[in-house]
């Protein structure tokens, strides 16, 4: 349908931006006034109390060539990111196609499974998965009553960073409850000529269930890696970056470089890099998108 | 037609809630308005009741005051928060307390954006990063606060928050580093912490201690203490200065020395003197009280501050304990530790109520009930009035007042303000646990350290 254009437009229809007005003030003061101050800090030597000094790209400079701590921290954000997302999406799928059922309670056992997700990522609940994962915790209690020997979760490096990726994992309800749904639009239909035509459980699951929620999965996976590549909280309560620096992810090194260490003016130059790698990684996946999506409606809106 | 009825319907409707909200805004606004003035009122005559409000008039005044500490220490200070209140009932003062991971972090942000607390607990170690980054706190001494219950020669160090003539923060207590030995333990082992011995017999101590019995080890520590208490100690016993020259902001400090340095803390792991790194790192920072072996008493002694000495004993009260000094480099004169305070508390500039707040860290130090309230909350009390107080009053524990002692006999020089940076104090973290992880040799360590101390000069 040929829209009508619009050539010119009143002084009453200038009254839209009075009633938008609380959100657009919110986002200029809260969101874009930081982001461009935290864009021009990255070229400055600005320590906290200090007045910010303009140094052109040596921020830049010194994080990709003069600071090798950067690049474990890079290593190890994508590792984390490696294990969750793929970790989270498998388990959210899982639990999703499980819980796809109609059998008795299903509504108290799918708010069960989405109980996890309602803590986020808060402080409380890192503590407690430090707490079950101490070498006296109850997941050691568990291995030694089933006379396995003690595992060093937070202290060994081998095991430091699973641990804290499980906690991420173990927080699929959001995936999942997205998933539950995406499943329940997939139409009978298919199943049923599947079935008439003598295709098997997986058969029908890998070529009916998952072509038809990709729409789903693909959210799903931009949303999980952009908070995977965020990830902060639980390296800072859990393993506060070690041991030897296993844990130590791009939060966290932004986190010490500005608040502890002052260095407002890196610290930026770092969150920028976060801002860029993040938007990389997304529009890679949109661009790969259109060979592995599949939308109903052919991507109309 | 229904639509443009709907939408008359709805403009009235919004317009009356509008209007209503204004109002109900407006009566909102009278009835503070009124609370406020009722509240002025009732502490006037309460000023006028106990005759001490009157001096700091009857304007209504909303202070903040931060601190971090455990729920003994949190009390005390609610109580005296208290009291002062009901002395200044135009007073409120808000508590902002909790415990010490990140309470720094936050507390730079908040001087640095100028929404920090009007009083503050600050770590002495740090306090000098924020005065030389900012003119953030008030000169006790232009204010009318009572210093005389101070030993000046005590409060002029810049450790206790004396700099360049002014008095910037007040020292909470007497505190200093020592060993806490499990006494029965010791004597069953035939180990005697109560002479003067070097870092060689610790080390021996500890070999005696595994060959006694292999669930034991001689001390309870992690990275952070034996950073602060082995590096630094060892490091300024060998080199009779501080890591940086506190003047030129050099470092005074050679690969060479940090390698002997290290080489000590290699024996330390190695000679399994204290436990592997894998165990510490769930103990990390403060918590040594944590430690399950700790608690299980198998640990001979324990690093510890003079502050944290209860928290410890607590942590496991059955064996009798005492006090030891920390260990001296053979034919060193530079114990490398002083008696210093374990926190400070400063009066920031942003304080609307600059006066008021001086006038409760007046009431904090100097008033006797106040005094007799928080005991040694926050180790042995800086002023000998509170220091006779709390003797009189037996709240001062035994095994503290052993710890200020040895702490007081330890004249050494306090660490300068590059070494007690977090990010230097990060940097020797990170090689102590490289060390003890044996991910790298000490001369490697060294190396790296260096390299990355000497972008710390000024």
């Amino acid at each position: 349908m040929k829209q009508k254009k619009i050539s010119h437009y009143k002084t009453r229809d200038y009254q839209a931006f009075l009633y938008i007005m609380p959100w657009i003030l919110g986002f200029l003061i809260l969101q874009l006034y930081p982001f461009m101050a935290s864009l021009v800090y990255s070229f400055s030597d600005y320590n906290i109390g200090a007045k910010a000094e303009f140094v052109g790209l040596k921020n830049y400079s010194k994080l990709f060539t003069g600071d090798n701590e950067f690049w474990n921290c890079l290593k190890v954000t994508f590792v984390y990111t490696l294990y969750t997302v793929p970790g989270k999406l498998v388990m959210a799928l899982a639990v999703a196609v499980f819980l796809n059922r109609d059998i008795k309670g299903i509504n108290l056992i799918r708010t069960f499974y989405y109980i996890p997700s309602l803590f986020g990522g808060s402080v409380a609940i890192a503590i407690l998965w430090k707490l079950m994962f101490l070498d006296n915790g109850v997941i050691n209690a568990v291995l030694n009553t089933l006379h396995l020997p003690t595992v060093q979760f937070l202290g060994d490096t081998r095991y430091a960073l699973k641990t804290i990726c499980a906690l991420e994992i173990w927080q699929f309800g959001s995936s999942m409850v997205m998933f539950l749904a995406a499943l329940k639009q997939v139409p009978r239909s298919l199943y049923e000529a599947a079935e008439i035509d003598g295709a098997s459980k997986a058969k029908r699951f890998f070529r009916i269930t998952i072509p038809q929620i990709t729409p789903i999965i693909f959210f799903n996976m931009i949303m999980q890696m952009i908070q995977a590549l965020q990830n902060f909280t639980s390296a800072f309560v859990i393993t506060e970056g070690g041991p030897l620096k296993s844990t130590y992810v791009l939060g966290m090194k932004l986190y010490k470089e500005g608040f502890s260490y002052f260095k407002m003016g890196y610290a930026s130059a770092i969150s920028w890099v976060v801002f860029t790698v993040i938007l990389g990684i997304t529009l890679i996946i949109f661009g790969t998108s259109k060979f592995w999506v599949f939308y109903g409606d052919e991507g109309d809106f | 037609m229904k639509k443009r009825l709907l939408a008359a319907t709805m403009a009235a409707v919004l317009t009356a809630g509008l209007c209503a909200g204004c109002s109900s805004g407006s009566s909102a606004g009278n009835s503070a308005k009124t609370a406020t003035t009722q509240a002025q009122a009732e502490g006037t005559s309460a000023a006028g009741n106990t005759g001490q409000a009157a001096a700091t008039g009857d304007e209504e005044i909303t202070l903040r005051f931060s601190w971090w500490g455990g729920d003994e220490r949190n009390a005390a200070t609610l109580e005296v928060i208290e009291q002062f209140e009901q002395l200044h009932p135009n007073v409120k003062i808000e508590a902002e307390y909790g415990g010490n991971d990140g309470y720094h972090d936050k507390l730079a942000t908040q001087l640095a954006s100028g929404t920090a607390p009007d009083i503050v607990q600050v770590d002495p170690e740090i306090f000098p990063t924020y005065v030389y980054t900012g003119d953030y706190f008030i000169d006790y001494k232009d204010y009318e606060m009572d210093l005389s219950n101070f030993e000046e020669s005590y409060i002029s160090l810049p450790i206790n928050g004396g700099y360049d003539g002014k008095q910037l923060g007040l020292p909470s207590g007497i505190s200093g580093a020592g060993i806490l030995v499990n006494k029965d333990l010791a004597d069953a082992i035939g180990l005697d912490f109560t002479k003067k011995y070097d870092w060689n017999e610790l080390i021996e101590m500890g070999k005696k201690v595994r060959e006694y019995d292999k669930d034991l080890y001689l001390l309870c520590a992690n990275k952070e203490y034996i950073a602060n208490l082995v590096v630094f100690n060892y490091g300024k016993q060998l080199i009779g200065a501080p890591f940086f020259d506190s003047d030129t902001g050099k470092m005074n400090i050679t690969e060479d020395q940090l390698k002997q340095v290290f080489d000590y803390v290699q024996l330390l792991y190695d000679e399994e003197v204290v436990a592997p790194a894998s165990y510490q790192a769930s103990y990390s920072n403060d918590n040594l009280q944590s430690d399950a072996n700790w608690m299980d008493g198998k640990y001979v002694a324990a690093f510890t501050y003079v502050s944290t000495i209860d928290v410890m004993v607590a942590a496991n009260p059955e064996p009798n304990y005492y006090l030891s000094q920390l260990p001296l480099l053979a034919g060193s004169t530079e114990s490398g530790w002083a008696s210093n305070t374990p926190q400070v508390f400063a009066v920031t500039k942003t304080s609307a109520h600059q006066e008021m707040a001086v006038e409760f860290m007046n009431y904090f130090f100097n008033d006797e009930t106040a005094v007799a309230t928080l005991g040694c909350t926050r180790s042995v009390p800086p002023t000998e009035m509170a220091r006779k107080i709390c003797t009189e009053k037996g709240v001062l524990s035994q095994y503290t007042m052993e710890g200020a002692d040895i702490a007081a006999t330890m004249g050494g020089t306090p660490n300068d303000k590059i070494s007690s940076s977090q990010e230097s104090k990060a940097i020797l973290f990170d090689s102590v646990e490289t060390i003890g992880y044996k991910a790298s040799t000490a001369d490697k360590v060294a190396a790296d350290a260096i390299n990355l101390l000497s972008g710390l000069e000024k």
